[in-house]
């Protein structure tokens, strides 16, 4: 009986764990996606930083890339971004 | 303390000459001489009339000449980054990464680049000489190289607060629940590889800023004829050095008595030491033998 307490208990405490962090996750999306574009500023069209530095930084960019990636190709679809914010 | 001496001129006024002369006559003195040419159009081997040469060349007495070979340095910058990306990205192995990059030689901004890792290679290298000359190239080249660190130094800064931001998120998310972290991503600051290649490549800025200011030990002389043209670009060269914070201190009017031109030359320059070096009207300009009659290299020398 407990035991079967403790348990379910210990299920709450994963349930807020879960949710004490998705802020912090879609906020660091948002920093990797923002310093993916940084780095490659030529790919907005603006020739900074240095070309060079891009291309140093290059190799170990794969997931700030990806997440770009990932994020560039939601932008025409800002309403499915919105609802999964708020979690409709 | 080794003192570093930077040529600096429109194209085709002496620069070359101008450290030719000053080079031979430290050699005279007894003093250890580095001097190298960071001009991808070289001509360090025309003035002291020998064959073309790679790497150090013990020209003169205690006098090493080099040409930088800009085109080494950057093959050599695209094949560590090509061979980074190969060992990150294995799916690439596919594409001819090698040919996509080797055309990132021409891509703007990738020549001063070069120069400028070459200029901190080789100034470290030297720094046992008593005297390190630079032979620069045209104008519109080195002031970019010159204005390159300070930009990049910005641009590091930035990009290193961003990044720390960045880890501190993930580790603050990780401490919470370590699954929501992929295992890959580095979660300290001491094991982030971006933040490292950001480090290194601050620590090359940061040297070469630092040397350009440094206003005992960087000497800078603009060179430059008798006519409007290359007193116009000159007068560009001091605005970009007084932008960026780095000392004149010596202008030379070279070929001078070669036209009857007058120039404005001393009314520009007004807190600048200014020097004349006369135009050789026949036979050979002999550096070696010029330098022995100069007297503004005296001057420099004291400086």
């Amino acid at each position: 009986m407990f035991d079967e307490f403790l348990k379910n208990l210990s299920y709450f405490v994963e349930g807020f764990k879960e949710q004490s962090t998705s802020v912090l996750e879609l906020q660091l999306y948002e920093m990797e996606n923002a310093f993916a574009l940084l780095s490659f500023g030529s790919l907005m069209g603006m020739p900074s930083p240095p070309s060079y530095m891009g291309m140093a930084l290059l190799p170990f960019l794969e997931h700030e890339i990806k997440v770009m990636i990932f994020k560039s190709d939601r932008l025409d679809d800002k309403l499915a971004d919105f609802f999964d914010l708020s979690d409709i | 303390m080794t003192k570093i001496v930077f040529f600096l001129g429109k194209g085709g006024v002496g620069k070359t000459t101008s450290s030719a002369v000053f080079a031979y006559y430290l050699a005279n003195k007894g003093k250890s001489v580095y001097w190298m040419s960071i001009d991808p159009a070289h001509n360090i081997c025309d003035v002291i009339d020998a064959q073309p040469f790679k790497g150090v060349k013990n020209i003169y007495k205690s006098l090493f000449a080099e040409e930088i070979d800009v085109d080494n340095y950057l093959k050599n910058f695209i094949k560590k980054t090509t061979k980074n990306m190969k060992e990150t990205y294995k799916y690439l192995q596919i594409i001819n990464l090698d040919k996509m990059f080797e055309v990132m030689k021409y891509s703007p901004g990738m020549e001063e680049y070069a120069i400028m890792y070459a200029l901190k290679d080789k100034i470290e290298q030297n720094t046992d000489k008593d005297y390190i000359i630079i032979d620069t190239p045209p104008t519109g080249l080195m002031l970019k190289i010159f204005a390159l660190p300070f930009t990049s130094q910005l641009w590091i800064e930035k990009l290193t607060v961003w990044r720390k931001k960045i880890i501190n998120q993930r580790s603050a998310i990780a401490n919470i629940n370590a699954d929501k972290i992929d295992k890959e991503l580095a979660i300290k600051e001491e094991d982030d590889k971006v933040l490292k290649e950001l480090g290194m490549q601050s620590s090359t800025v940061t040297f070469l800023t630092k040397m350009f200011q440094n206003k005992k030990t960087t000497k800078t002389v603009i060179v430059l004829n008798q006519d409007e043209m290359s007193l116009n670009e000159s007068k560009k060269i001091k605005q970009g050095l007084d932008y960026m914070d780095i000392p004149l201190n010596l202008v030379i009017v070279n070929k001078k008595g070669m036209t009857e031109v007058k120039t404005e030359v001393e009314s520009y320059f007004k807190d600048v030491h200014i020097e004349e070096m006369g135009f050789v009207k026949s036979g050979r300009f002999e550096p070696r033998n010029m330098s022995k009659t100069v007297k503004w290299t005296q001057w420099l020398e004291n400086e």
